[in-house]
């Protein structure tokens, strides 16, 4: 019994990065109505950022969000505005291809620079833990699940309590109308794809020290974000970080009983199973996903 | 040629009654026309005729065959065709290409679905613009090209929403006179228009929406001198007196 | 005669040649170059470039004409790759029948996986074709028994027709150019055909489609099993070319990611942009291996996805119809 709650804890604490991640990818999908490919890429870029300022400037990580957190927000609104604002009115093949291009791009990009090695940020409270009964807590694994989780309910109230969260929720709801009603639609994309690189970045600056780096990370790790996104329905935000939280649970429980190669087929599956049978996810919105063809 | 009957048709969308017990015959060589205000469920009804979304109750009859349950690819292939009130080209296609998707229905090779594709543009006075693409067209040109896709396909029901909207009163008169000739030549023909006048000239019948319900049906002068279509258009205050 | 010419709209157009002409022009070159090159470097640029084309042509007759974007493709190469290497090396099936029997499978498995995403729209569709992508590139590096896992698995060199194992590498350079032949001729043939106008109307709008009676769901799930098989017999003459395949090389998504690439560089739903887009992929790493040498990895991939965003935003419809239009339109001039 003791073995399910400690696999169940530990899967919750991943999950709680893992909904992180999904949200901003979730927000920006619900928005603009793009999914970004390359969302992964801003992941391992802010662990990259970290990981220096760490190891060069010998910044905590906590502190060093204050710097990575805004540097990956600018990076969006420049994103946005050069390559993701040009593809909105596109052909889908140019939607898809440009961001996944753009992940290649970024890869590349760093294992130029940065080689293939992995880099780990080691802080000495990596290890500390603390026991509760029989169960075993990692210090850093609580911190990181509880500022993900008070990110996402930060964003949640952003956006349904101040002017610019209504606005995003309205361009979100119907962009046609927002412009009638005089909101700046193409401020309120830019925003929101820096909010949503900005969530990732944070996202980046809690995995640091728990996993190590090397430009393929955030590509790894985007693929659980994508199945979270499509599992809490492509939109929803509530969904997203339900649905990470779950396949953190999901990986954790999977990784014990089936070994960890297995884990990433078992939440593949689920995927696909999510796709056939109920394409809009827990929350998601009726009619962006399937055609109507039968 | 076949005759379209539909009865008992009704659609709810959530709470909104959508439309509600529409029943009416499309005879060959007759042309009917469904008006009413706007949000009175006519493309409803063209979307339930046509399977693009399924019907709550009624049926969908083309002569003795009953449509319940096609797709509406296989309706249009029956002999039941539409325009789309909010045309529908493959913009990145020319014009002739746009034709041939509907010739292709009638013919095995693409060489004859071209011919006949070029015969419909000439049909319809568009030889010119076959090279062109169908996205760069005026809106104009974009209603007729909705019509030549449509009538590629040799339907024997055709169902026009909205073909006049947008046109210049010069292409409005080519339109009645083409549509006409399409009633001429036996096709059963059911009009969704706004345009009144055109609705006048071109009717054998009218069937008037208000709120997915029918309020009224008969000749183009019954339904002028109709009290209750009246009102449902200009307001229950309005005198009747005669005329539209 | 020299008349005529003026009397062409454009002025500066010479007689036309005909497109057929140019086809067999660089088919022609393309025979010639295994003989003219034997610089085993250059050699294996032009195989990969061949086989690489043909999987992209493959590609493109579901993504290009269908609008079918997978992201799944490698699997179905690798599925090819695994079955014939698999059936030669443990029951010592030729990999001739190894060869259709894979593609066969790769077929039914495109059924299957079609049947249940292809009524998802745009990116749920890509994103389903990436899951299983996944899956089976997974599923080949952890059922070690079967597949060797990520060591993957060698093929002996025992060269004969039958085993399709040559010792001379020119022999599977003419081998993949004959694929890719066959593979353009028979998109031409498709896309001239009603099924290609079917998915053509059904790419551009699936509204109209319908409405004009085109039945779109039985013939996409079709093409994508007819561009899975065919992506399959790729698969296998990579593994055969190559003597080893590991679930990296023949499964990854960054293969799957390729065969698209090329298809929309070139130009989608063309039938010649595939090979475009595989030339213009070749060049860019012969360029940059050349400049640079092998000291920096990373940086011909750099290079590629600049060019690939480049391309997409500035001629959406890939570089083949882009160039044309630029010519038709400067100098009047059509290829």
């Amino acid at each position: 019994m003791e073995i399910y709650v400690q696999l169940a804890l530990s899967g919750l604490f991943v999950g709680g990065i893992y909904a992180l991640i999904s949200v901003g990818l979730t927000l920006v999908f619900g928005v603009l109505r793009v999914v970004n490919f390359a969302h992964g890429e801003y992941l391992t870029l802010a662990m990259f950022l970290t990981f220096f300022m760490y190891h060069l400037l010998g910044l905590d990580p906590f502190v060093a969000s204050l710097v990575v957190v805004p540097i990956l927000f600018v990076l969006g609104l420049v994103t946005e505005r050069l390559l993701v604002r040009r593809t909105l009115e596109a052909p889908h093949v140019v939607q898809v291809f440009v961001t996944f291009a753009l992940s290649l791009f970024l890869q590349n990009l760093f294992l130029v620079l940065f080689t293939s090695d992995f880099r780990a940020v080691r802080a000495e409270y990596a290890t500390a833990a603390f026991e509760i009964g029989p169960f075993y807590i990692s210090w850093l694994r609580m911190v990181a699940f509880a500022a993900s989780i008070a990110l996402t309910v930060a964003l949640a109230v952003f956006l349904k309590y101040s002017y610019m969260g209504a606005a995003i929720r309205a361009t979100a709801q119907d962009r046609r109308s927002a412009r009638l009603v005089g909101i700046n639609v193409d401020r309120i994309y830019a925003l929101t794809f820096a909010i949503g690189c900005a969530l990732v970045g944070a996202a980046g600056v809690l995995l640091a020290p728990l996993y190590p780096v090397n430009p393929y990370t955030g590509a790894d790790l985007i693929l659980v974000a994508f199945v979270a996104v499509v599992l809490g329905g492509m939109g929803s935000i509530a969904g997203a970080t339900l649905a990470g939280l779950l396949i953190g649970v999901i990986e954790s429980f999977s990784s014990y009983f089936l070994g960890g190669e297995m884990k990433q087929f078992v939440y593949f599956i689920v995927f696909i199973a999510i796709l056939a049978f109920r394409p809009v996810g827990f929350f998601g919105r009726k009619g962006a996903e399937v055609m109507d063809v039968t | 040629m076949a005759t379209l009957t539909s009865s008992g048709l009704s659609k709810s969308f959530g709470g909104l009654r959508a439309v509600q017990n529409v029943s009416f015959t499309a005879r060959p060589g007759r042309i009917l026309s469904i008006i009413g205000p706007n949000g009175a469920g006519k493309t409803t009804v063209f979307n339930l005729l046509t399977g693009f979304i399924p019907s709550d109750a009624g049926t969908v009859q083309l002569d003795d065959r009953s449509l319940a349950g096609m797709s509406p690819e296989d309706r249009c292939r029956a002999g039941l065709a539409r325009t789309f009130q909010v045309v529908q080209p493959f913009r990145g296609l020319t014009v002739l290409e746009n034709v041939v998707m509907g010739a292709m229905l009638r013919t095995a090779s693409i060489a004859e679905a071209r011919e006949a594709a070029a015969a419909v543009l000439d049909d319809l006075g568009m030889s010119r613009l076959a090279g062109m693409r169908a996205g760069s067209l005026p809106i104009g040109d974009r209603k007729r090209l909705e019509m030549a896709k449509v009538l590629a396909t040799r339907p024997k029901v055709l169902l026009l929403d909205e073909v006049m909207g947008g046109l210049i009163p010069i292409e409005v008169q080519r339109m009645i006179a083409f549509i006409q000739g399409l009633r001429d030549r036996g096709l059963a023909v059911v009009v969704i228009e706004h345009h009144m006048n055109a609705v006048m000239r071109l009717s054998d019948e009218i069937l008037v929406l208000q709120n997915g319900e029918p309020i009224a049906q008969g000749s183009p002068e019954e339904i002028a001198r109709d009290p209750k279509v009246l009102s449902a258009y200009l307001g229950p205050n309005f005198k009747a007196d005669g005329g539209l | 005669m020299s008349e005529r010419s003026t009397s062409n709209p454009a002025g500066a157009a010479p007689a036309r040649m005909p497109h057929h002409a140019w086809s067999i022009a660089a088919f022609a070159l393309l025979v010639s170059l295994p003989l003219l090159v034997s610089d085993p470097f250059v050699l294996n640029m032009v195989m990969m470039s061949l086989l690489s084309a043909a999987a992209a042509l493959a590609w493109n007759l579901s993504g290009g004409y269908a609008g079918q974007l997978s992201l799944g493709h490698a699997a179905f190469y690798g599925i090819g790759a695994y079955t014939s290497t698999l059936l030669f090396l443990k029951a010592g099936i030729s990999p001739l029948l190894g060869m259709l029997v894979g593609a066969a499978i790769s077929a039914a498995a495109a059924i299957v996986l079609g049947m249940i995403t292809l009524r998802l729209k745009g990116a749920f569709f890509v994103m389903s074709t990436l899951a299983f992508g996944a899956v089976i590139h997974i599923s080949a590096i952890n059922f070690r028994e079967l597949t060797g896992g990520s060591s993957g698995l060698a093929i002996p060199l025992q060269p004969s027709v039958l085993n399709l194992t040559f010792a001379n590498k020119a022999v599977y350079v003419y081998l993949a150019l004959g694929l890719m032949a066959a593979y353009y001729a028979a998109t031409l043939l498709i896309a001239g055909s009603k099924l290609g106008y079917s998915l053509v109307a059904f790419r551009e709008n699936q509204d109209a489609a319908r409405a004009l009676g085109i039945r779109t769901l039985p013939i996409r799930i079709g093409i994508f099993a007819l561009s899975a098989a065919m992506t399959s017999l790729c698969g296998t003459l990579h593994a055969q070319y190559f003597l080893y395949i590991d679930p990296d090389s023949v499964m990854s998504l960054s293969l799957s990611l390729n065969f698209a690439l090329m298809a929309i560089v070139g130009g989608l739903g063309t039938a010649y942009g595939p090979i475009i887009g595989a030339a213009v992929v070749t060049c860019v790493s012969l360029a940059m291996q050349i400049y640079l040498g092998n000291q920096i990895s990373g940086l011909t991939q750099l290079a590629y996805s600049a060019i690939v965003i480049s391309v997409l935003l500035a001629m959406p419809g890939g570089l083949g119809p882009g160039l044309r239009d630029a010519l038709s339109r400067r100098f009047g001039w059509r290829p």
